[in-house]
């Protein structure tokens, strides 16, 4: 041991402090250390001056009117011993303790939190499964749209003979004498032909066609077209 | 008073006899004020925690191990008041910045004038310049054991701390009160 162990067993100093191994080594080290051994000294002296001042009692000031003081509050509160309590009143005060109104602060904070959780996800799955319907439910482009337009009001117009060249084979074929066109074909048409174009293929065929009656010839198509769209996406 | 009749006294403050708990005040208040001046060197203050002490005593009656002694339980309840007392002190006086270094040099009575000691006036003085730099839990191992004599494991059942604890508590109380006493008298030639 140091000897700053030895000052702390000299500190215990009153009886039932230290062991007797502890008082035995201390007995030998303050034969061979000054310093412990004049702590010691000091030590004891202090004992001595503490002793004296415990036998010193401290005195009530007036004892009867501090017992009158004492009767007098417990009357005055009308405080009386805290019975032993029912079960619902342990179960009351169990419930009011903070630790356990915290917990139920908590635990309806993580309900109510599961609660909106699982309503964002079930709004969200109902939205994902709305618009999943919606495009099940929304038709499908169909490979072969057609648009049938009279064909004496083709022939009468004189369209006949340009659209003849200008589609396919593929995309126009006659049906009890009406004049079938694919839709792409047409929309296609519709956007690329304009005035110039018309002109030039009227002079490659031959047909000696005024401007005037090339551009009512092309607003009739687009009409014709533009009408024939929109029936179809009224479902006409 | 023997245990047996303070029980009894118990039993009685139990079923609310008023009569009994003031017999059990009368036989308790000097050993509960004792503590409490020892620790706040107070008067005023002493008296109102040992009021406030038997409240809690009386509200308290039917929770007290009839296994364990009545004094333990009251020094613990007074113990506790005085910590707080005291607390409050060290709180305040940080507030209003009050030096602490007036007492240090005040001179400590010889240890043959401490029998001349009768007022509490006077003890309190000598314990104050001894005890003030004490910490609360120092101060308060330092009463119960040197000053009201309790063993360790009183005090340490009434404190709540270890054995280790409340020896380690009082050694660093004894240095201090040691050096203070060198300090003041030069304690070689005590």
């Amino acid at each position: 041991m140091k000897c700053e162990d030895y000052e702390r067993l000299i500190h215990l100093s009153r009886p039932g402090e230290r062991t007797e191994r502890e008082e035995e080594e201390l007995t030998r080290h303050l034969q061979v250390c000054g310093r412990c051994a004049q702590l010691h000294q000091q030590m004891s002296r202090a004992g001595d001056y503490i002793d004296r001042l415990k036998s010193v009692t401290p005195a009530v000031p007036h004892p009867e009117g501090l017992t009158d003081r004492i009767v007098a509050a417990i009357g005055a509160a009308q405080l009386t011993p805290a019975r032993a309590q029912s079960l619902p009143e342990l179960l009351y005060a169990f419930l009011m303790r903070p630790s356990v109104r915290y917990a139920y602060v908590a635990a309806v904070s993580l309900a109510v939190s599961l609660f909106l959780y699982q309503l964002v996800s079930l709004v969200s799955s109902l939205h994902a499964l709305e618009q999943r319907m919606e495009r099940d439910v929304r038709p499908r482009p169909r490979a072969a749209v057609t648009y049938t337009v009279d064909r004496e009001s083709l022939r009468r117009t004189g369209a006949m003979e340009l659209l003849q060249p200008v589609l396919g084979s593929d995309d126009y074929s006659l049906s009890n004498g009406d004049v079938v066109v694919r839709k792409r074909s047409l929309e296609a048409y519709a956007a690329k032909t304009d005035v110039r174009r018309l002109r030039r293929l009227a002079s490659t065929y031959g047909l000696d066609m005024p401007e005037a009656r090339i551009e009512s010839l092309l607003d009739e198509l687009k009409s014709s077209a533009v009408v024939q769209l929109r029936l179809y996406a009224e479902g006409g | 008073m023997p245990e047996a009749e303070v029980q009894d006294l118990i039993i009685r403050c139990q079923e609310g006899d008023r009569a009994a708990f003031r017999d059990l005040v009368v036989n308790h208040q000097s050993f509960a004020f004792g503590l409490a001046l020892r620790m706040l060197c107070e008067e005023h203050d002493a008296a109102d925690v040992v009021q406030e002490a038997f409240v809690r005593v009386w509200k308290h009656i039917d929770d007290f191990n009839p296994e364990n002694r009545f004094t333990t339980w009251l020094y613990a309840i007074v113990s506790n008041l005085c910590l707080d007392r005291l607390r409050g002190r060290r709180r305040a006086r940080r507030l209003f910045a009050r030096s602490e270094e007036a007492s240090d040099f005040e001179a400590l009575p010889d240890l043959q004038l401490i029998d001349e000691v009768h007022s509490n006036r006077e003890l309190v003085r000598i314990i104050r310049l001894l005890a003030e730099k004490l910490s609360a839990k120092q101060r308060l191992v330092f009463a119960l054991r040197d000053l009201q004599d309790c063993s360790i494991e009183e005090t340490s059942a009434i404190t709540g701390m270890s054995a280790s604890s409340v020896k380690s508590n009082l050694c660093y109380a004894r240095r201090h009160i040691r050096e203070m006493l060198a300090r003041s008298y030069d304690v070689k030639e005590l």
